[in-house]
């Protein structure tokens, strides 16, 4: 790009022509994620996986407590969530109640995750 | 390297801190999704880069991630942290030097892919691909963060006078 360095205005500016492109792309992204979110299938069961392997299959119709790598994680009334967790950050607890299928809750520090699937559904575990 | 340039340096460098630090601080912007921030700091990443180029940019980038991992109480996020902001400083590099974008779209594609970094390694880590699904909501939010980070560092950069900085894309 040619430009005078000695009177220059700025040589940014806030919106070019080919910023369409990312705009698109962020609109594809946007309903994408709605499509995600206005789906509300409810899920039937919660799977536990700690580091990658599964450690526990949980029926959300059914009350329940699991204590397991440092979280404490409690079912009820169709829903799963972290009552406790000895990690820093805390992200796993403040995720909050989920019951949704695809909803997932992820605690990095303890390499927990728990993720709501349907009946039947085939699972897309690496 | 001057030291007026490393003071300079510096200042970018604690301003990128202590917006970091002031951020974790915040209660999450969507309670619902905590782990989606706003990154604010990244305007003084951001600002390196336009002022200083990449291997400065990398190198604020590198220490902040450091700094705040290690303070913060979990070093683990280092990684995520890290690999974040090379895939945002390397293609914002990239969009600069194209020079087809404006600021904030430069930034919006750089808070996508900065959340694919951290998602990519997050699976490494888990070996788990479940996680793939939060991704696609932490890329819009990345992209809306990117470009309010984007319209700050313009504003900030014309606000600044053009002999204090040396790098021109």
């Amino acid at each position: 790009m040619s430009h005078n360095k000695k009177n220059r205005k700025s040589t940014y500016s806030l919106f070019r022509i080919w910023d369409v492109i990312v705009i698109v792309v962020v609109l594809l992204l946007v309903a994408l994620a709605l499509y995600f979110t206005l789906s509300p299938e409810k899920g039937s069961r919660a799977e536990v996986y700690v580091s990658g392997e599964k450690k526990a299959e949980l029926v959300l119709s059914k009350d329940a407590e699991l204590e397991l790598n440092g979280l404490k994680l409690i079912v009820s009334g169709g829903k799963i969530w972290v009552h406790s967790s000895d990690c820093p950050d805390k992200i796993c607890e403040k995720t909050g109640k989920i019951y949704k299928k695809g909803q997932t809750i992820v605690c990095l520090p303890n390499q927990v995750i728990v993720r709501i699937v349907g009946k039947g559904e085939v699972e897309a575990i690496s | 390297m001057s030291a007026n340039k490393l003071a300079r340096l510096s200042a970018l460098l604690a301003v990128a801190l202590l917006l970091g630090f002031l951020e974790n601080m915040l209660p999450p912007v969507l309670p619902t999704m905590p782990y989606c921030r706003l990154g604010l700091g990244n305007v003084a990443l951001l600002l390196a880069l336009l002022w200083f180029g990449l291997p400065y940019a990398a190198l604020i980038a590198l220490l902040k991630c450091v700094i705040i991992g290690v303070f913060s109480g979990a070093p683990i996020s280092i990684l995520y942290s890290l690999s974040g902001s090379a895939l945002s400083l390397l293609s914002s590099f990239l969009l600069l030097k194209l020079s087809l974008n404006g600021l904030p779209a430069v930034s919006a594609v750089g808070g996508i892919l900065h959340n694919v970094g951290q998602v990519m390694i997050a699976m490494l880590i888990t070996k788990t691909s479940a996680i793939a699904y939060v991704l696609i909501y932490l890329s819009v939010f990345g992209a809306f963060a990117g470009a309010l980070t984007g319209v700050i560092a313009y504003f900030v950069d014309r606000a600044i006078p053009s002999k204090e900085k040396e790098n021109e894309y």
